[in-house]
């Protein structure tokens, strides 16, 4: 894991990683104290349980975005500057060199992601909530299954393809899986070639809404979706299997 | 080699979970939808329109990715998987293979199409999916046994579009109509015959005002929906009215003066028509067959003179 350990120490000496981190969570306070207006149909939101599942929407999604950021460049990048060699000379196969990288943008992912959290601890204090703070630890873990997702599928595609097409790709499927649910209701109101199209791709597209919606559930007392949870773990198997596979030509 | 054994072993622990926690067929709430529905049915029959039978049409739910069809058979019912016939969230009437049958959504795909509509305002649950069953099934009553009559009102498709073209942008035309519901909505919610006829006949004189503002195939789309949809959101609402009887004024009649663009008003409209003739002679539904206007029904109640309308 020594990989893994130097890529992660680097990776979190990022200035980046705690810039937007930190910008997240002054965001959050804002809404989630009080000190900003979030009104839904001209009423302004704020009991816990309307704010709860809109902080945890917008812990997800910056979460998911800085694990594409992260995970875009890191692969390609070691074979471009040719730290690579120094890695192949000692014997390590490229599956392990891919995985440990991988591992190391996670943890540093799951970093950023406990940052933000931190805005959520404040929130459920200031709404007199202390003592459901250990519902924290499982919705933590819940986003974090999104976070890995995003980071170990962004790395595997980063493998072969193209730096900008594989972010891109990265991205959309980011997106896709946010709004997973909303495009499942879209395929059913459109219809047509557009909604086969559609219907098909979220066949294979990670639920991460789904996930999302079981750490909100956690939060607010609600009964969680086992399968959910499974199924997203499975997602961040798959993509694992996927690391350990693909090689790259220039090894 | 012990390390890829792990790794397999893993995965095929979470494939086994996967499926072991997954849910398969249709869900117990859309089965209790039914059977509420059909329990309805066994109370009060018919709702007063010879003929009609609910569990004589099968219904479908649709997931999202199949159609889950319930057939009534011999005091029970058979549930069948298919491949979605319209792959779409709508409730409809729709001919399968040579009969009608019930298309609705899964209670969950229509309860969180709402939620996203709505951002959580509205609510639609087993009563509204019951009485949505009711309402698409008495279309698919209406079109076994009176297609003729209704294709009679509006000859080709009822394009909702004119609706919004033509009836929608006439400001003269929405301010009649607004008069008018208000009209019919002070009849429906009164039992004092004298206020229903002069209600309507102020109504009668505002629809001859309002027919001349258009051409006749407006007039005509205009009457199919009243007529059709009309008589179908009765049954809805009269449905609605046996499960949530605390709620009916307040989801049903106290919106039909609410002018809405779209077709919608006239649903209410023909509504709020059954209603007051179920207040003038609840038997006129016995032999109504769709070949008369329901306003026309209210006007020979009460004796007012009238025009034919088709």
């Amino acid at each position: 894991m020594i990989i893994a350990f130097t890529s992660f120490k680097e990776k979190i000496r990022r200035k980046e990683l705690y810039l937007v981190s930190v910008t997240g969570v002054l965001i959050l306070l804002i809404f989630g104290t009080g000190s900003g207006s979030l009104t839904i149909n001209g009423e302004a939101v704020t009991d816990y349980k309307s704010l709860a599942p809109i902080l945890l929407i917008v812990i997800n999604a910056i979460s998911c975005s800085l694990a594409v950021v992260m995970n875009i460049g890191t692969i390609p990048n070691e074979y471009e500057r040719k730290t690579s060699h120094l890695v192949w000379i000692r014997k390590i196969p490229q599956c392990r060199y891919h995985g440990e990288l991988t591992a190391a943008n996670t943890f540093s992912g799951l970093v950023s992601e406990a940052i933000l959290f931190l805005a959520l601890f404040i929130f459920m204090i200031s709404h007199g909530r202390s003592g459901e703070l250990w519902r924290l630890l499982p919705a933590y873990l819940m986003i974090g299954i999104n976070v890995t997702i995003v980071s170990v599928m962004t790395s595997a595609f980063s493998i072969l393809i193209p730096r900008l097409v594989s972010g891109t790709i990265s991205a959309a499927v980011m997106l896709m899986g946010i709004f997973h649910s909303l495009l499942s209701l879209l395929k059913d109101i459109i219809g047509g070639f557009g909604g086969e199209i559609v219907r098909y791709a979220l066949k294979i597209i990670p639920n991460l809404h789904g996930i999302q919606t079981q750490a909100v559930n956690v939060l607010c007392n609600k009964s969680i979706d086992v399968h959910m949870i499974l199924t997203g773990m499975l997602a961040v198997y798959a993509f694992a299997a996927l690391i350990f596979v693909l090689k790259r030509k220039e090894a | 080699m012990k390390k890829a054994i792990i790794f397999i072993l893993i995965g095929a622990a979470l494939i086994a979970g996967v499926i072991a926690t997954g849910s398969y067929g249709l869900s117990e709430d859309n089965i209790h939808i039914y059977e509420q529905a059909v329990a309805l049915e066994k109370g009060n029959s018919n709702l007063g329109f010879e003929g009609f039978a609910m569990t004589d049409y099968p219904v479908a739910f649709y997931d999202g990715d199949h159609d889950y069809v319930i057939v009534w058979e011999n005091g029970g019912y058979n549930i069948v998987k298919r491949k979605a016939v319209i792959n779409s969230i709508a409730a409809a009437a729709y001919c399968v293979d040579g009969h009608y049958e019930v298309l609705a959504p899964a209670v969950e795909k229509m309860s969180s199409l709402l939620k996203m509509m709505t951002t959580g305002s509205a609510e639609y649950g087993r009563e509204e999916c019951v009485a949505t069953l009711w309402h698409e099934a008495f279309h698919c009553w209406q079109l076994t046994n009176y297609y003729d009559n209704i294709e009679a009102i509006c000859s080709g498709e009822a394009e909702e579009n004119l609706i919004a073209e033509y009836a929608d942008t006439n400001p003269q035309a929405v301010a009649l109509f607004e008069r008018q519901a208000a009209l019919l909505e002070n009849a429906v919610k009164t039992d004092d015959i004298d206020m229903i006829r002069e209600y309507i006949a102020e109504y009668k004189k505002l629809d001859e005002q309002r027919k001349a503002l258009f051409s006749g195939n407006i007039t005509a789309l205009e009457e199919y929906y009243t007529r059709v949809e009309g008589t179908a959101c009765y049954v809805e609402a009269c449905v609605y009215q046996m499960q949530l009887p605390e709620k009916f004024c307040s989801a049903y009649i106290d919106h039909i003066s609410e002018y809405g663009k779209g077709s919608n008003k006239y649903y209410k409209s023909g509504m709020a028509q059954c209603m007051i003739l179920d207040t003038l002679n609840p038997q006129w539904k016995e032999s109504y067959d769709f070949s008369e206007p329901l306003i026309n029904l209210i006007y020979q109640e009460l004796g007012l003179a009238c025009e034919s309308l088709q």
